[in-house]
């Protein structure tokens, strides 16, 4: 522990501004505008790399251009289940292709890359996903000590078996790997471990991460338009933290496909408590899920930095939500009907996307924008049998019998497979409540133009449908 | 006990947070635990399981810690086979090969529920028999 700080959870929580500046490299008060606003775009740029430069970047990091295949198999059965002429192609693109196994690895080869041109000696990322191998891989093949701090256990000292693949993955590219028992406190640790080593934050949620996703968003506007003259209808993106939904849409934006729709997905785990001891090995899916999608979507600025450069709500177009069953049963049906074992969390966004397409024409493109690498822990049977021997019932039969903590329900059969959509306005009312809130602002009405125009942008809107919205929330 | 030569993998364990020190903003069960901490590294010393020792980790820093595990494994595996998920594979086969023959009768079959696992079964050995 560095010398003579005192490492009590008070003193380091609130030295956390001066040890998150020392550690990024990146000073956000530059870009902070009155109570209120922020020049995301500002610090966006700040991180000096264009598209064509992080795609440099990242084909010297074995990471990108990845296959974008079609699922034939599954077209074909989405199309018999819809009316005739309905029924769009479905893409995938095989991120599981990059290092370190899923699209997480471009989100860490330009914060690696960063880290050592500004000569920190290592690098830390808290996280309990593929990010954590992510990093791991970049730092062994760019020469940096990496630090992966994730929620591994309860208190009884089992841990989530996805998460110890993850940390085994982390260990086997030379990472150190903290292993922590459940709560919040993660931050802390992360905080603590930051200090004492000096290394850079490799936070998922700097605009390092987010520009590093950009370059998925513009390879499949790019390779779908090679393919039908035109960018997909729509792009699936698996929702957690808001990074996946912000990177991809921004490239979409670049490659010029502004009008495809961006559909966030993430698996319902409503009623469940994240920071609960007891139910923490009562899911079955530990991340893509509402009890991180639906919190960065209202809130996003709770991240590991002072402000988060993934913004969903400035990008999604729609929100929906799967049950996790039907979740496994979409990573079966791309194993048996497409000779595709993989995730099976980041089919979260197949599975809405086998429904989606039912309700677009035969004609349309919907592209499902990841797949993730599968493997010991990592799999439906793996996460089934845990869910099985931490009491909870797996069992056949449609959403509505599914229960989180509860009760798992597989689809009957392939029409069972639905989503549930998210109201993105009452979504973006608690972001405006809360932003106000936040910002002491009492009264919608005190709001500038400048402001209003702001929040306008940080929820997608007009200014008239802003204001018209502000004005609902308010009464 | 088993002894632990130094240079040994191991992996150590410690509370960074008893109960009474950890955040305010927490569920009920969470507040009754301690906050606890694993690492591996190669024992700087020799040790035994159960005893403090200093590990240096893959970065090659130095972490001290109650030894919780000598020779730590990853145990985690596959799991138990899963005939709920099996069945439904086996199902979906079916329906995809009954929808190039049928595609109406295939699309009764997708809208209707389950079809019967058994009769799947047969319909896929049928199928491999006339391959």
């Amino acid at each position: 522990m560095s010398a003579g700080l005192d490492t009590g959870y008070q003193a380091v929580m609130a030295r956390s501004t001066q040890i998150l500046r020392n550690a990024s490299g990146l000073d956000y008060d530059d870009f902070r505008r009155g109570r209120l606003c922020f020049d995301y775009e500002g610090l966006m740029a700040a991180t000096g790399y264009s598209l064509e430069q992080v795609a440099d970047v990242q084909r010297r990091c074995k990471v990108g251009g990845t296959p974008l295949l079609e699922l034939s198999n599954l077209t074909r059965l989405a199309r018999s289940l819809a009316p005739a002429g309905m029924g769009a192609r479905i893409l995938v693109k095989d991120e599981a292709a990059n290092a370190s196994g899923s699209f997480k690895a471009r989100r860490a080869s330009l914060s690696v890359q960063e880290s050592k041109r500004a000569g920190y000696p290592g690098v830390i990322a808290a996280t309990s996903g593929n990010y954590g191998a992510a990093v791991a891989a970049m730092c062994a093949m760019q020469g940096q000590c990496c630090i992966i701090v994730q929620e591994t256990f309860d208190s009884r000292g089992v841990g989530q078996p996805e998460i110890v693949e993850k940390g085994r993955a982390c260990e086997a590219y030379g990472a150190e790997v903290w292993q922590m028992t459940v709560g919040p406190e993660l931050f802390y640790m992360h905080l603590r471990l930051l200090e004492e080593s000096g290394y850079f934050n490799a936070s998922l949620y700097t605009p390092f991460s987010v520009s590093g996703i950009e370059t998925l968003g513009w390879e499949v506007a790019q390779e779908v338009r090679g393919l039908t003259g035109r960018p997909p209808a729509a792009v699936v993106v698996t929702h957690a933290g808001g990074g996946n939904v912000t990177g991809t849409a921004r490239g979409l934006r670049k490659a010029g496909a502004g009008e495809t729709q961006v559909i966030a997905a993430s698996v319902d785990l409503s009623g469940l408590h994240m920071a609960s001891d007891t139910q923490f090995n009562r899911k079955s899916f530990t991340t893509g899920h509402t009890g991180f999608g639906m919190p960065f979507f209202t809130n996003p600025d709770r991240a590991d930095v002072p402000h988060n450069a993934a913004r969903p709500l400035r990008y999604a177009h729609r929100y929906v939500t799967v049950n996790q069953g039907a979740v496994f049963y979409t990573t079966q049906l791309l194993a048996v009907l497409e000779g595709l074992e993989r995730g099976p969390a980041g089919n979260t966004s197949l599975c809405a996307a086998f429904k989606l397409a039912q309700e677009m024409p035969a004609d349309e493109v919907i592209v499902v924008q990841e797949t993730e690498y599968t493997g010991a822990g990592k799999h439906p049977t793996a996460q089934l049998t845990f869910a099985r021997d931490n009491g909870v019932r797996v069992v056949r039969g449609p959403a509505t019998l599914d229960k989180p903590g509860e009760v798992i329900a597989i689809p009957e059969s392939p029409e069972q497979v639905a989503y549930a959509e998210i109201d993105l306005q009452r979504v973006r009312a608690s972001y405006l409540r809360g932003r106000l809130a936040a910002a002491e602002v009492g009264d919608y009405r005190q709001l500038s133009a400048a402001e209003l125009e702001y929040l306008a942008e940080e929820t997608n809107l007009t200014r008239e449908s802003c204001l018209a919205l502000l004005k609902r929330a308010a009464e | 006990m088993e002894g632990c030569e130094a240079r040994r993998w191991v992996e150590i364990g410690f509370t960074v947070l008893e109960p009474a020190q950890r955040t305010a903003r927490l569920p009920e069960d969470t507040t009754r635990v301690p906050y606890e901490a694993r690492v591996r590294g190669f024992a700087v010393g020799a040790c035994r399981l159960g005893d403090e020792v200093e590990v240096k980790t893959l970065t090659g820093r130095r972490v001290r810690g109650r030894v919780v595990a000598l020779d730590p494994c990853f145990a985690h595996d596959f799991g138990r086979p899963v005939l709920e998920l099996i069945e439904a594979g086996l199902e979906a086969r079916a329906l995809l090969r009954l929808l190039g023959e049928s595609p109406s009768a295939a699309a009764a079959c997708a809208r209707g529920g389950a079809i019967d696992s058994e009769a799947a079964a047969a319909d896929r050995a049928g199928g491999e028999a006339q391959a």
